[in-house]
């Protein structure tokens, strides 16, 4: 009998890293996400292929101040996702809890500087086929930052209210990874909608 | 023989853990793969049916010259209608449900990873074909083709909502594909039965794995065009508007980049479906296995730099257009691998020649010419001769009815004993596939020749003096023959589910896993999950070793590794609730509202937060 069976009732029953099957389904969801981004940054290239000013010469290029300085924000952020990411390995629930406020912070501050970002193009949606799709790779980026706030919010609201079980450290440290999606993605998006036309 | 002691314990137990309740309620609530994956697949026979209909209404307008049964706007509609319908709502849908029913069977776990979100795509997937056929109910189904080509899809030309349908539509079932292909791709990866290296996995998983992985990359293209079409027509961007920098064929770039890899998320299931049947009657292994699945790889990476060959008749420049027509000719290379892979292992075998197995065979016939046609046309100077013609009418229908619909109903026929425990009757069998593949030839082979003649698609009549009526009336006749195959195929079905005779575990004495249990399985699919040796476990001539220690009091399904099917470690996942449900119906709200104004995009977002919190406050739960 013994040698037909295999006894798995040793195997732990919670993991908190990347065996576990929420991690693999976050993974699935940045690469759909992403891959969206780049359909729209191949669109983008492809209408400024065959435009003859870009952008057009009544708008001009975007103003880089708030968008930079949104950048660094980002880059900070990174921080207390990183340590939300450790404190969630370490089962670290009052760890968890500030830098899962301090995501959330850093978030509003982020959408804050947004609309400035929104303004500082220069241009509306419907200016023109340029408005049109940064506004687009804009606003691709900002839904997935609301996203990701709401997604914290909710986890904090649990870590504040609901005894908190394997499990939700593991939702913790994604929460962690969601952000860093989001900062590693705006880096070329930057780059795409501040700094390409200001190229010749 | 009464079972052993503990045996009796287990299932007691288990079957109370992973119950599923009774009624609308519990219909509504349920989580359970083979429940929705179920779902999936009658709803899209449903789909198929009203999709049929319009096909014949189709057919009954072009029978004779100058019909006016359909005047040209009811026309138009009814074309988008039938194209929507069948690629969206019944060839993707199907194929999704049958890789959710299968799929956790056949690599040998208790659930999808992800049940609560699938409840969502399924629900998705419904309300919005619900919403679709409303629309044309009330005179607003779209009607400018099923790739909505701009300008004609733009607001200047296309005023009302019957596009902003379309749009919409789109959104539900990608959104339901993409959720599916998380739930299978996870599945795939993640809880196979130790043992299942990733070079045992059965060749119908790795096609559902390779599909889905094109979902995947293939959605968001749609996701953007969609969305792009969605904006120009209601916030007024100018993304496909020339006249303001914008592009018209952007669409067709975008759409294409999506739509043809759409084709094989649609066939690569169906490969898998066929080679499921052949090793079944040929009883033997699927001949070169690593080939196969190789090919099923290529298809998919050559997939994605074809879709050019839709748009040889736009003026691209040459250069461009002779590697699509290099890259449309290489395709054929991957799936002659697999037809020769497939004739070698009948070869020499003795094959039983079961309805299934005469289903493929039919498959072997009709997408071997879908196939040439399919070569004929990746040479451009063929193609510009026969664009927008019925030859290319015929030549989708050979690939999407010989290479999609034939393996589906053979798959079901194969798959119905262990779905239902009843045996589906053999005679009804023979008759249904006798009259399919002949109504089907009949319908479609004339289609070739009314193109070569330079009969366009997509006109309501021609005049008599053309040369096109004798094989338009042939057309039409086959049509009706097909419709009855249908009608044999569901008659089948439906008196097989009361009047059927008994199924056994293996009916068929087939090696794959979903083999190995109950006809129909039970709700927690394995009494005890079974561990593999070998790419055909039950071919080894001894009972299957099999796992313990999976705690029975909750809905624990074993993890193992991504390559080697490892065991990792246990892991819960959730149970039913009305969340899912209820979040989708205030998402399509939102949805569906937008098509009639804007702003009720945020607002069905803001209102699906709090059973998105709900959710989630509610998942350790039962």
């Amino acid at each position: 009998m013994s040698s037909r069976t295999l006894d798995v009732s040793d195997l732990p029953t919670a993991v908190l890293d990347s065996r576990s099957l929420v991690w693999w389904g976050t993974i699935v969801m940045t690469v759909i996400e992403g891959f969206v981004f780049a359909i729209t940054v191949g669109a983008y290239f492809y209408l400024r292929t065959i435009a003859s000013q870009w952008p057009p010469a009544r708008t001009g290029p975007p103003a880089l101040t708030a968008a930079t300085i949104n950048l660094v924000v980002l880059f900070v952020s990174a921080i207390p996702a990183v340590a939300l990411d450790r404190a969630g390995l370490r089962r670290d629930v009052r760890m968890c809890r500030w830098m899962l406020a301090a995501n959330l912070a850093f978030g509003t501050t982020f959408l804050v500087f947004r609309i400035y970002e929104f303004k500082a193009l220069r241009c509306m949606w419907n200016s023109h086929a340029y408005g049109s799709i940064t506004w687009t790779l804009l606003g691709l980026h900002t839904s997935n930052l609301i996203t990701s706030l709401l997604e914290t919010a909710i986890v904090l609201a649990y870590f504040l209210l609901r005894p908190v079980e394997d499990r939700h450290y593991l939702d913790a440290r994604l929460d962690g990874v969601f952000w860093y999606f989001v900062v590693v993605t705006w880096i070329p998006l930057y780059a795409v909608v501040f700094l390409v036309p200001r190229l010749h | 023989m009464s079972a052993p002691a503990w045996e009796e314990k287990e299932r007691a137990e288990l079957a109370r853990t992973w119950h599923e309740r009774e009624g609308i309620l519990g219909r509504i609530v349920s989580v359970d793969h083979k429940t929705i994956g179920r779902r999936y697949i009658i709803t899209a026979f449903g789909f198929f049916f009203l999709g049929g209909i319009e096909a014949l209404l189709i057919r009954l307008q072009l029978a004779v010259p100058e019909n006016r049964i359909l005047n040209p706007d009811l026309y138009n509609q009814i074309f988008t209608m039938h194209g929507t319908t069948m690629m969206f709502f019944f060839a993707v849908p199907v194929m999704l449900g049958l890789g959710l029913y299968f799929v956790p069977l056949m690599v040998g776990t208790r659930n999808i990873p992800f049940p609560r979100l699938n409840a969502v795509g399924y629900w998705f997937y419904l309300f919005g074909g619900v919403y679709l056929y409303l629309q044309f109910l009330g005179n607003g189904g779209p009607d400018a083709g099923w790739f909505d080509y701009v300008p004609l899809a733009s607001s200047q030309y296309s005023t009302g909502h019957r596009v902003d349908a379309w749009v919409q539509i789109i959104n539900f079932t990608e959104i339901s594909a993409l959720i599916v292909a998380a739930s299978i791709i996870v599945t795939v990866f993640k809880q196979r039965a130790p043992g299942m290296s990733l070079n045992r996995i059965p060749l119908f998983v790795w096609a559902m794995l390779v599909s889905m992985v094109m979902v995947i990359f293939a959605m968001p293209a749609v996701i953007f065009t969609a969305g792009s079409l969605n904006s120009d027509r209601t916030i007024g961007t100018h993304l496909f508007n020339p006249a303001e920098g914008g592009d018209l064929l952007l669409w067709q770039h975008t759409f294409w980049f999506f739509g043809h890899p759409e084709v094989y998320i649609i066939f690569l299931p169906a490969l898998g479906i066929i080679s499921s049947i052949l090793s079944a009657f040929c009883r033997r292994e699927v001949f070169g296995y690593t080939a196969m699945v190789l090919a099923l790889v290529a298809t998919a990476f050559l997939g994605f730099s074809l879709w050019v060959h839709h748009m040889f008749a736009t003026g691209l420049p040459q250069i461009g257009e002779s590697f699509f027509t290099a890259a449309s000719l290489m395709i054929a290379i991957p799936t002659g691998v697999q037809m020769f892979c497939w004739v070698a292992t009948i070869w020499g075998s003795r094959p039983r020649w079961e309805p299934p197995l005469l289903y493929v065979v039919a498959f072997f016939l009709l997408f071997l010419l879908g196939g040439m046609t399919g070569v004929m046309l990746a040479s451009v100077p063929m193609d510009l001769q026969v664009h927008d013609t019925f030859f290319v009418v015929g030549h989708l229908h050979y690939v999407l009815i010989g290479g999609a619909l034939f393996p589906v109903l053979g798959g079901l026929t194969f798959w119905f004993p262990k779905m239902t425990g009843r045996m589906l009757s053999r005679r009804l069998g023979f008759w249904s596939l006798g009259f399919l593949f002949v109504g089907f030839n009949m319908t479609f082979f004339p289609m070739h020749e009314l193109g070569f003649h330079g009969m366009p698609r997509r006109v309501y009549t021609y005049l008599p003096d053309k040369g096109w009526n004798f094989w338009n009336l042939v057309s039409s006749i086959g049509t009706v023959l097909l419709a009855i195959g249908v009608v044999l195929f569901l008659v089948n079905v439906l008196r097989s589910l009361y009047r059927g005779a008994r199924a056994p575990q293996n009916p068929w004495g087939a090696e794959t896993l979903e083999w190995a249990t109950e006809s129909p399985p039970p709700v927690y699919n394995f009494l005890r999950l079974p561990v593999v040796a070998s790419r055909s476990p039950l071919w080894e001539g001894k009972e299957l070793p099999v796992v313990t220690g999976l705690a029975l009091d909750r809905r624990e399904v074993l993890v193992t590794g991504a390559l080697d099917g490892a065991p990792s470690h246990r892991e819960e996942v959730p149970g039913p609730s009305p969340w899912p449900f209820v979040a989708s119906i205030t998402m399509s709200v939102g949805l569906i509202g937008s098509v009639f104004n804007v702003w009720w995009l945020p607002a069905g977002f803001v209102v699906s937060i709090p059973p998105a919190v709900a959710w989630y406050f509610t998942e350790e739960k039962p």
